[in-house]
């Protein structure tokens, strides 16, 4: 299979790229080794934590270490990434944002506040909260406790309240082919946040029910993030409509739907502009001639299997995609070796980057050094391969977990990385049609 | 072959695979692949520790319906389902004991759905009778409470003549018809693929300058003709078939047909200067078709659209229509019984993918059997080399890319395509798409989400809400796709998903080689 961009990686930053790449009229492939991370994710987007206007942490972040992916990037193209973004999951799965990209402030599910930058449609309600809210849990289900996040609200003189709802109200319909089909097996502590997001699509008239005394004289109603698997706009309007509250979803233990949302919203989208998805299958090896990646073998059943690329976009992420592995103590080793002497390693000193190397956060800023035009570079810094860019965690010399900017790198790099692909593209287009006047070339053009 | 043991230390619980399974999402009593997967197989690792609650479990892995969607959602490469399905072969060892009344009939109805062979054969002689009996709903309701079988979309047996239009269409007919030399056979068939850039389709290509060469080829392809559509049958198979094809010239599995390097399409490549990107593959034309039970008994017109698509291309396949790939059987747990057909068909293909064969499916399962299960259960290099000779159809075709251009003319229609959980696992939806791609003016809807019918499990009594749960979430998007692009036609090349669409969702469901054949015929 022959495409123009082959993206290595199935989350944040390699969807956006995708989408970024198809938009521009390139076939695509997403290469992923399985589902996307996002389904772990809160469905948050993160740009930078802790304060609320993150703009000036970001500009700290950019001068104080200039091996920082948001050290390559200009602001304005972080901007432009982020209206990008938003503009593709509006219609499907909505995100929301202030004014200037500011942080919102919103309770987590241990009742703590945090900050985050882009909030999904169910999550919205729950920025800024103190009013009075009362939380609702489901008895049974473990992955999320009501009374903990009412109580560490209350802790800071919040007046939450809370309550658990007994799953068999909403288990009552087992007739319907929609709804839990209980078997011989009793219920037990099984279920999980799929099972019971599938279940209220259908139940939630009679959770709404159960509901609706209880809520007299809150403001807000907080529910675990199971309202809806795929139809969960409809459902969150049906509870605010039938129980008179706004309604919102609290993020808790994976698997996670607001993450599940956004993954299959952005798969979707990758699929809806014709792109090729190729889930379940690792890139094994890699060819290249000089400084050219050729192409890409992946591993399927049976066999493996070529995939042929003008460029190649990788967004494995670090550890969690394997693409990256340790190795003995501290040694970093990218799998395919396609980058070779392209990782900056662990413990290897690099004066320009003092950061990347602090302490505990050793491994956790390990990635991929590049130019700002997010080619890989060598030791020497040498472009290695001139067809092939780097997006996402996979960059080096920055901690998304301890700075909050995952979100924000993935997808202002996933973007520029799919527009530099255009380029290039275009560019090797150019070329071949100079050198090429002999024989059909087989493009889907022709 | 890796220790499934050492893979399940892979898991971090990211609970992915419980996301993706569709009978934990619809089914509270089922705990998902995560535990049945490797939490089970470190319960069972760790002995006595885990035996309480290994045994709470074990009795559960028979609601798994195998659709592989968690072994291609795991991040960390872990054969999930292979650890279920192991899990579940040493948990029915041990427990076959008892058999009261219920559990007979049972028993049968899993035998019955795990030769998918022989009820075709049974089927396929009584089609006109069978096809009406299956269709009364009195006879639905019977086999409901007697047998545990949900027959809601009746199985509808090709009846012997159309299986026999088929072995025809593979066997003298098609011969005659590419023994026509070029200039004969430029009729119709000729004149409408002049339009397109190659033309050469027809028949082998005099080359200039190399008169001498192509002559030989023509030689060559005479010479060869009788044997070109070879209909391959298993030793055992004989005498069931011996009415089936008076007029089909017959070889077993010991014969074979000696391919001459140069037949119609590697000269026409070379001709039209098509450069496609992976040209290994047509070197020297070597295919052997396994058609699968569903061709065979239910709807031989697909493999009837699939070789005159192949013949078109110049391709004349090998066809090996004579047994089950054995997967129906290990999914209704008679283990025993599926690793003597692996063996049985291993040892049938074994000297064709010696001599270079590329086993080609049109059945997305049985290309995974063949590329995945035997493997797995096997563990032999026999296997390995079985699955690395195996290609999905559409893979296969997309070594013709260029000529399929050629051929394929517009068809300005709009189709849902469903992508079945088996062609998902073999990672080929991509090159089902692209196939259909080719054709211009067609419009495509995506739908990805299991169907619920897994091949047999869709059937069986005590599946039947969790199977049609899943089918309604399906058939939701379907709709909502069918309202959009304004069609009632779902394309999926999994035709067991095809019954369970149209049950569903009242859609037509055909495999998609019928319309990438019919925009090459038109």
């Amino acid at each position: 299979m022959s495409y123009d961009v082959v993206v290595i990686g199935a989350g944040l930053a390699g969807l956006t790229a995708a989408i970024k790449a198809l938009e521009q009229g390139l076939k695509t492939i997403v290469i992923s080794r399985g589902a996307s991370t996002l389904e772990v994710m809160s469905g948050c987007i993160d740009f930078y934590g802790g304060a609320v206007d993150p703009w000036p942490g970001i500009r700290d972040l950019a001068r104080e270490n200039p091996c920082h992916p948001y050290a390559l990037l200009e602001e304005e193209e972080i901007y432009q990434a982020l209206s990008f973004f938003i503009q593709e999951v509006k219609s499907i799965c909505p995100y929301h944002h202030q004014e200037g990209f500011q942080n919102y402030r919103l309770p987590t599910a241990l009742g703590q506040m945090r900050t985050s930058c882009l909030l999904p449609q169910g999550q919205v309600v729950a920025a800024g909260v103190n009013e009075r809210v009362l939380v609702v849990g489901f008895k049974g289900y473990r992955d999320f406790c009501s009374a903990l996040m009412a109580e560490g609200m209350n802790k800071k003189g919040c007046s939450w309240r809370s309550i658990d709802v007994d799953l068999k109200l909403i288990q009552g319909l087992d007739n319907s082919p929609d709804c839990f089909y209980q078997n011989s097996a009793s219920v037990r502590s099984y279920q999980n946040s799929i099972q019971l997001a599938v279940c209220l699509e259908r139940a939630w008239p009679l959770l709404a029910e159960e509901l609706r005394p209880q809520v007299q004289d809150v403001d807000k109603v907080a529910f675990p993030a199971v309202l809806g698997l795929d139809r969960y706009l409809e459902l969150q309007q049906g509870l605010e409509e039938s129980l008179g509250k706004r309604v919102f979803e609290v993020p808790n233990l994976p698997p996670s739907l607001p993450g599940i949302r956004l993954s299959k919203c952005l798969m979707d989208r990758v699929r809806q502009l014709g792109g090729d998805l190729l889930q379940g299958s690792s890139v094994v090896a890699a060819e290249k001639t000089g400084d050219i990646c050729s192409k890409v073998l992946v591993k399927t059943a049976g066999k493996k299997r070529e995939i042929q690329g003008k460029c190649y976009i990788i967004a494995t992420g670090r550890m969690s995609g394997k693409w990256i592995a340790l190795q003995g103590e501290g040694v970093v080793a990218e799998k395919p070796g396609l980058l070779k002497g392209s990782l900056k390693e662990a413990g290897s000193s690099d004066q320009q980057c003092p950061r990347a190397l602090a302490g505990a956060a050793e491994h956790s800023s390990t990635g991929i050094k590049v130019n700002k035009q997010l080619q890989p570079l060598d030791n020497e810094g040498k472009i290695l391969l001139a067809n092939v860019f780097c997006a996402g965690s996979v960059l080096a010399g920055y901690d998304p977990f301890s700075e909050g900017s995952g979100g924000g790198v993935a997808i202002a790099t996933g973007y520029r990385a799919a527009v530099l692909a255009a380029k290039g593209v275009k560019g090797q287009k150019r070329q071949s049609n100079q050198q090429s006047q002999t024989g059909c070339t087989c493009s889907r053009e022709g | 072959m890796t220790d499934l043991n050492e893979t399940f230390e892979q898991c971090i619980k990211c609970s992915i695979c419980q996301s993706v399974c569709p009978v934990a999402a619809h089914d509270a009593g089922f705990p998902g692949p995560k535990i049945l997967g490797p939490d089970l197989a470190r319960l069972q690792a760790a002995g006595d520790a885990g035996k309480a609650r290994t045994a709470e479990l074990l009795p559960l892995l028979g609601m798994c319906s195998n659709c592989l969607r968690c072994e291609t959602a795991c991040p960390f490469d872990i054969p999930v389902a292979q650890l279920i399905r192991r899990a579940e072969q040493s948990f029915r060892e041990s427990s076959s004991t008892g058999s009261f009344f219920k559990g007979v009939f049972r028993r049968l109805r899993d035998k019955m759905l795990a030769h998918p062979e022989k009820l075709g054969r049974i089927g396929a002689a009584l089609a006109p009778l069978a096809n009406k009996l299956m269709g009364s709903s009195a006879v639905q309701k019977l086999l409901s409470r007697v047998l545990g079988l949900e027959m809601e979309q009746p199985l509808n047996f090709a009846s012997r003549s159309q299986q026999r239009r088929l072995i025809l269409e593979l066997g003298n007919s098609d011969n005659q018809r590419i023994a026509q030399p070029p200039e004969i056979s430029s009729g119709s068939e000729l004149s409408r693929a002049s339009r397109a850039p190659s033309t050469e389709l027809a028949g082998p290509v005099i080359s200039p300058g190399s008169e001498q060469d192509s002559s030989d080829i023509q030689q060559a392809d005479k010479r060869t003709e009788a044997k070109s559509f070879e209909v391959c049958l298993g030793g055992s198979d004989k005498n069931n078939h011996e009415d089936s094809a008076e007029n089909t010239p017959r070889y077993y599995a010991d014969h074979r047909v000696e391919n001459r390097p140069g037949d119609g399409i590697k000269n026409m490549a070379d001709k039209t200067a098509c450069t496609p990107d992976v040209n290994h593959l047509r070197a020297d034309n070597k295919v052997l078709y396994f058609t699968g039970c569903h061709v065979n008994f239910y709807q031989p017109e697909i493999g009837t659209a699939f070789l005159q698509l192949l013949k078109k291309l110049g391709i004349k396949p090998v066809i090996y229509n004579s047994h089950c790939c054995g997967i129906p059987l290990l999914a209704n747990g008679d283990r025993t019984g599926a690793h003597r057909a692996f063996l049985r068909n291993i040892q049938l293909l074994k000297p064709y993918v010696d001599q270079g064969y590329q086993l080609v499916c049109t059945c997305p399962t049985c290309s995974l059997a063949l590329k995945k299960f035997y493997a797995e259960e096997l563990e032999t290099k026999v296997a390995e080399q079985l699955a690395a000779a195996t290609y999905d159809y559409a893979e296969y075709l997309e070594n013709y890319i260029c000529e399929l251009k050629g051929l394929i003319h517009p068809v300005e229609d709009s189709f849902i395509f469903h992508l079945p959980c088996h062609t998902q696992a073999q990672g080929v939806s991509a090159a089902n798409l692209n196939l259909l791609r080719l054709i211009p003016g067609l419009k495509l809807g995506i739908v990805d989400k299991c169907c619920g019918q897994s091949g047999t499990y869709g059937y069986k009594t005590e599946k039947r809400e969790v199977s049609r749960g899943i089918s309604a979430s399906l058939a939701r998007q379907i709709k909502e796709q069918s309202n959009e692009l304004d069609t009632k036609t779902v394309l999926t090349p999994c035709s067991s998903c095809g019954y369970r669409i149209t049950l569903e969702c009242g859609v037509r469901a055909e495999h998609p080689l019928l319309l990438i054949w019919e925009a090459a015929v038109k």
